[in-house]
């Protein structure tokens, strides 16, 4: 019998870090498992005890690249406990911070991440030798995101400005006004660099996911809506834990998340894509039909595009939401803690962030339960591993590490979320 | 505000020794130099590109995980830091400064003159306070990064 093993130290080019071992026995794929093992950061637990305004700061720690994400969630289950809820030009800045997390998001995972793979280069220190004009785009098209989210949230990582009930100060509206020349130019620049993404290469694969992400009737969802998915879930957020259950997996110290059959489900970008099309910006589809995307996608290659369809989105909704600004009369609405359960939910550039917190009539947090959309896209990824791998076992096993790092890429996991570390290993028997 | 140099302190303040850059730049803020400009880094090190190009002279700070012994100072002048990629290779996100700086240099927008000061640290886990090892070594450190801003070589 022939046994080979081939080991990446580090997987580099994902937020975070974990590991996928590939097992292949007398060419027969075995095994795949997408390894987390990192200790559990242990975030639900000592938020017990914690005053129910505490948790937006405390959870915005979890990730230093979708903190609004943390924010807004937990905001909207202590908001509903509380029984208020956030609405006008508050509701829009929240729109707009997170606007500001999604434009920083992507342009970090297309240009610094993602791209390097299509010219074969190990990273962006290397693009930018081929591609100096589209690394400085990048850099400028980052630091527009770094800057809504540091006028809005107070700074750039980790913001402070936000609370339960809105904002401790609200931005001048000049400020923010001062920023649409930048946002305009964004966007232009932003379909060039798109044009530019869609000439290039992308590996044919599709497979019958299960998309789910949260849908409104009237916007594309991000901190409003129902959880959806194309088969036929459509419940309310506080629904969420009936769907998707967690479960320890011995490989891993991340929770994977299962529907309650038992199967996988996708969240982010081509989710929400697939579900939520017709509620996007009439400039961010007109940038889809340009790079020759159909009204559906489920090629999770091309995620680098519909990223940039989702960038171009999230432009268009800050200039809207500048355009109208007014300076609200009172920055946050006022809440006072009342003893129940309360769900929030919101669109993390890489999929639905779940909040689940139970409060006291002291607002003392009793329990608590968060689910990062990486969670849940564990599933598929291994899935999507496990069938790349059996179709390509003819290649050599730089061939097929060189793949499953993208395969792992293309979802952009936040594995400092779901906890951290990432190595791959390749056993054949 | 005006500056010639550009100060970057790395690090999270909430995990020990990783908080050298925020002390750092505490201490560096308390001393009010002029054309200087401290900036603070969680991370995102993106974010140094502009105003990094903006700047003549350019600091970094951070701690250093390398197996050294803990306290253990590093000095590095421009060209050494464009050499020591292992020495960075450990980041929480991906683009950490090794490639930011190495990028910048490509990009021919990386200033002339660049130091880095980097001290071993001892723990990194949660807290919001240097070890004392590594506290002593950053008292030891300061006044040699303040001797290199009032414009005397290093």
């Amino acid at each position: 019998m022939r046994s080979k093993t081939i080991k990446v130290d580090l997987l580099a080019r994902v937020e975070g870090e974990g590991a996928l071992h590939v097992k292949i026995n007398q060419g027969v794929l075995k095994e795949v498992q997408l390894k987390i093992f990192e200790p559990p950061r242990f975030f639900e637990a000592f938020l017990r005890g914690r005053d129910f305004r505490e948790a937006p700061d405390i959870t915005s720690r979890i990730c230093g690249i979708c903190p609004i994400a943390y924010q807004l969630s937990a905001s909207l289950a202590m908001e509903e406990i509380c029984g208020i809820k956030v609405e006008g030009q508050l509701q829009e800045l929240r729109r707009l911070i997170y606007a500001g997390e999604w434009i920083e998001s992507h342009v970090l995972h297309v240009f610094m991440l993602n791209a390097p793979d299509f010219f074969e280069v190990p990273s962006v220190v290397h693009l930018a030798q081929v591609h100096p004009e589209m690394v400085t785009t990048a850099l400028r098209l980052k630091k527009l995101g770094n800057t809504l989210m540091a006028i809005v949230g107070g700074r750039e990582v980790h913001p402070v400005n936000l609370r339960v009930g809105g904002f401790y100060k609200a931005p001048a509206k000049k400020v923010l006004r001062d920023l649409l020349p930048e946002i305009r130019w964004a966007r232009e620049a932003a379909i060039r660099m798109a044009m530019v993404i869609s000439g290039w290469e992308f590996r044919e694969f599709t497979r019958d996911y299960h998309y789910m992400a949260l849908s409104s009737p009237d916007t594309y969802a991000v901190i409003e809506g129902s959880l959806a998915s194309n088969r036929g879930v459509d419940v309310p957020v506080s629904k969420y834990d009936e769907i998707l259950t967690e479960s320890h997996l011995a490989h891993s110290t991340a929770l994977h998340s299962r529907t309650r059959d038992g199967g996988t489900c996708l969240m982010g970008p081509l989710a929400r894509y697939n579900l939520n099309y017709d509620h996007l910006s009439s400039g961010a589809r007109e940038l889809a039909v340009t790079m020759g995307l159909q009204r559906t996608c489920h090629n999770p290659f091309r995620g680098i595009q519909i990223r940039m369809v989702e960038f171009v989105h999230a432009l268009d909704e800050a200039e809207r939401i500048i355009e109208q600004y007014e300076v609200p009369s009172r920055s946050f609405m006022e809440v006072e803690p009342g003893a129940g359960t309360g769900y929030g939910c919101t669109e993390a550039p890489r999929g639905s962030c779940y909040h689940r917190y139970t409060i006291n009539k002291e607002g003392i947090i009793t329990d608590a339960k968060i689910v990062a959309p990486t969670s849940v896209n564990q599933g598929p990824i291994e899935e999507d591993l496990w069938d790349i791998v059996a179709h390509n076992m003819h290649l050599s096993d730089d061939q097929i590490k060189f793949i499953c790092e993208r395969a792992i890429r293309n979802y952009d996991p936040c594995i400092s979320c779901s906890t951290h570390f990432l190595k791959l290993t390749v056993d054949r028997e | 505000m005006e500056f010639n140099t550009l100060v970057v302190c790395m690090g999270n303040e909430f995990r020990q020794d990783d908080g050298l850059g925020p002390y750092m730049a505490r201490q560096l803020r308390a001393q009010n130099l002029i054309g200087i400009k401290v900036m603070e880094n969680n991370g995102d090190c993106t974010q140094i590109f502009e105003p990094a190009n903006s700047s003549k002279q350019l600091l970094l700070v951070d701690a250093v995980k390398s197996g050294r012994v803990p306290g253990t100072i590093f000095r590095l002048n421009r060209d050494q830091l464009l050499e020591s990629r292992e020495f960075f290779s450990y980041s929480t996100h991906a683009v950490g400064l090794w490639q930011c700086i190495s990028m910048a240099k490509m990009l021919d927008t990386l200033p002339g003159l660049i130091y880095f000061f980097g001290i071993e640290g001892r723990n990194f886990g949660y807290g919001n306070v240097l070890t004392p090892t590594v506290e002593k070594a950053a008292q030891k450190l300061l006044p040699d990064i303040l001797n290199l801003l009032q414009g005397n070589a290093l």
